[in-house]
């Protein structure tokens, strides 16, 4: 269980990174908690990273809580807790990054925790967030359903103030369903800690999220590492195209599958994709690029012989 | 199966201006919208782009989607740079400073930075005559803002600054007809258009970029996010609008009106509008309404078009 830290002057404070997709309502995760923490007469703060990122692409929200005003407005980059959302994330953004020593990892997966555990952590835990979810609100939706194991795993917010958040938040029948999920997700929250891991099952994840971590090929520098001197007037760009080295495929949650027997090699697919992430193959086949394709499913629903199906992109396999 | 799409494949340049790696959301018909646009453009194309999602979403510094000239303006004066680039490559190549190689240029923009606060802007580089392209990328609200309402939204429409309540059924206008107002200035090209029709729209695009003078081309572009449906719906519901009549397809060449994809009968409107997010409140005499002022629309349209 952990209660506050005890910040440099002797403040208690926790601090929350939530790790989602656009759309996915991270920041409803980290605001609910935050508005059941003030009901609770603590003082919180919850707010999105803000960026040009969109419906699909990894977002983070971030949620502070402290028993005495808080004047920090900055992100969050050392936190006590990391939730993830959405384990399709976890071989796209290292999730671990700046996670304090003794913090804790949440992770919706149908995985067992021991999966997920570093030697430097204090608990790892997780949820099969994503059935919960689809089982009770009929929905992949799971940032209600976190907050569950959240609550098992943090005292610092009672179970009860997050079920009146909710109630504050929903209309009655919607409310109702997500308490449900958020009561089951409680009582199915799997918790290993530091003591009762066996050696062994330490280093895989580690291997893992450092490929994550890794920068591509080809990218140019981040904006933030511009010195003024080296902007272009205008800031022009005169490298065309680089767009290409930004990899949306790590947005994507739904994967195309094309069934090549089915196949007339019409093209309709190509046309109508807003990614360009169709090429033709020496067969006149049309295939994916990874690299780009979102997983909008446009391609499958305009194939004109039914050739493409919809997958779900499953937990990657290395963890 | 629909004959035109595949005819479209053959004709389409396998050739990408629009480089992949952009920020749209997930079925984006905006995006698509750009895509095909300079596929038809080509590469001897400068775009002067307003602010809005597409500006956003293929420009993040240091990266760019754009394999050819383009440049973002303030979110109003799209048409009055593509005017000003146009004048200079006029004045430079009857210099000699340049060579007289045909470029063309072109202005684009979203409904929010055409129809409101680009429109005098617009109007204005209409008037002087600028041989140029302007296309309107109409997503039907201020989406990069999220999703308030400009003059181009439907009428009925929710968006969060015409929310939809007890008294007030979303959006009280009806949406502005820009294509009209750019007919009145007596342009030699106007259309609309739509990705879920896509050989249409690269013909139109063609046409427009060869005109001998202004041409405005109007593109539906169906934004998942901000009318609520799923992403995989971007080119179906494209295709209910037109087939609906609630946005036909035509064009006025020299003041010319001709249906570019008719129906001898139109679809139901609901099919199009009750499975929308921003649609689904609409009661049986707001529907009504805008049944009676679509049939209206439709038949004064293919009036104009059989004179
Ligand atoms: C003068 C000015 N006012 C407001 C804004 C903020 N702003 C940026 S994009 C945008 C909305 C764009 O809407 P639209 O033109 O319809 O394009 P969309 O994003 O829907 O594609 C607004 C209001 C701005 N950049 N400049
Ligand atoms: S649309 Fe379908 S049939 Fe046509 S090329 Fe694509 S996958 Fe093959
Ligand atoms: S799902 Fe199909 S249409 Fe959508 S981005 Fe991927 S390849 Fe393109
Ligand atoms: S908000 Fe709409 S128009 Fe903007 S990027 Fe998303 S889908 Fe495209
Ligand atoms: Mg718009």
């Amino acid at each position: 269980m952990v209660v506050f830290k005890k910040g440099k002057g002797g403040e208690k404070v926790l601090e929350i990174r939530f790790h989602g997709r656009g759309g996915q309502g991270a920041v409803t995760s980290a605001e609910l908690f935050a508005q059941a923490a003030i009901m609770e007469g603590k003082y919180a703060q919850a707010f999105p990273s803000f960026g040009p990122e969109r419906r699909g692409a990894p977002v983070v929200a971030f949620c502070r809580i402290d028993d005495r005003p808080i004047f920090l407005r900055t992100e969050i980059n050392e936190p006590d807790i990391v939730m993830v959302l959405d384990p399709s994330l976890l071989s796209v953004v290292d999730v671990t990054a700046g996670l304090k020593d003794d913090g804790i990892l949440i992770i919706n997966s149908e995985k067992e925790p021991h999966h997920f555990m570093l030697e430097r952590l204090e608990q790892a835990a997780t949820i099969n967030a994503t059935q919960i979810a689809l089982d009770i609100l009929k929905r992949p939706i799971t940032n209600t359903v976190l907050l569950g194991a959240l609550a098992r795993i943090s005292a610092v917010v009672k179970m009860e103030s997050i079920i009146d958040a909710i109630e504050q938040r929903f209309d009655a029948k919607n409310a109702a369903r997500n308490v449900q999920a958020l009561q089951k997700a409680f009582a199915e929250t799997l918790i290993l800690s530091k003591n009762d891991c066996k050696p062994e099952s330490l280093n895989s994840f580690q291997k893992y999220i450092a490929a994550a971590s890794t920068t591509r090929e080809g990218a140019p520098k981040a904006d933030s590492e511009y010195l003024w001197n080296e902007l272009q007037p205008g800031c022009v760009v005169t490298d065309a195209g680089n767009a290409k080295s930004f990899r949306t495929g790590d947005w994507r949650s739904f994967l195309p599958v094309l069934n090549k027997e089915r196949c007339i090699r019409c093209g309709v697919c190509w046309v109508f994709c807003p990614d360009m992430a169709y090429r033709q193959d020496q067969e006149g086949y049309y295939l994916v690029d990874l690299d780009y394709c979102k997983g909008c499913g446009i391609c499958a629903q305009e194939c004109p012989v039914g050739a493409i199906q919809m997958e779900m992109e499953k937990e990657a396999d290395a963890v | 199966m629909n004959d035109a799409n595949v005819y479209a494949v053959k004709t389409l340049t396998k050739k990408e201006y629009f480089a992949p790696g952009h920020r749209s959301c997930l079925g984006c018909g905006e995006a698509l919208a750009v895509r095909l646009v300079h596929k038809a453009l080509g590469r001897n194309v400068i775009t002067a782009s307003a602010t809005g999602c597409m500006e956003i979403v293929s420009s993040p510094f240091p990266l760019t989607s754009w394999e050819i000239p383009w440049i973002h303006v303030a979110f109003e004066n799209a048409a009055a740079v593509a005017g000003g680039i146009e004048a200079a490559l006029k004045v430079l190549q009857r210099k000699g400073k340049i060579s007289d190689k045909k470029v063309s240029v072109v202005a684009m923009a979203g409904d929010g930075g055409t129809v409101d606060i680009g429109l005098q802007a617009l109007s204005g580089a209409m008037e002087r005559g600028h041989k140029f392209l302007y296309v309107c990328y109409d997503n039907e609200a201020y989406m990069n803002t999220g999703v308030q309402r400009s003059s181009a939204t439907p009428f009925g429409a929710h968006t969060t600054t015409s929310p939809a309540g007890t008294v007030v059924p979303g959006q009280v206008t009806w949406k502005k007809n820009m294509p009209e107002i750019a007919v009145a200035h007596k342009i030699p090209y106007v259309a609309t258009a739509t990705p879920s029709y896509p050989l249409d729209l690269v013909n139109k695009i063609k046409k427009g970029i060869a005109a001998d003078g202004p041409a405005y081309v109007h593109i539906l572009s169906v934004c998942p996010t901000g009318w609520g449906i799923a992403s995989e719906e971007t080119i179906k519901f494209g295709r209910l609008a037109v087939q609906t009549g609630f946005f036909p397809l035509y064009e006025v060449e020299n003041g010319k009106y001709k249906i570019t994809v008719d129906f001898e009968e139109l679809m139901p409107l609901e099919q199009y509008l009750l499975p929308q997010r921003r649609f689904r409140h609409l009661a049986e005499d707001t529907l009504g309404y805008i049944r009676g002022r679509v049939a209206e629309q439709w038949e004064e349209l293919q009036k104009r078009s059989a004179e």
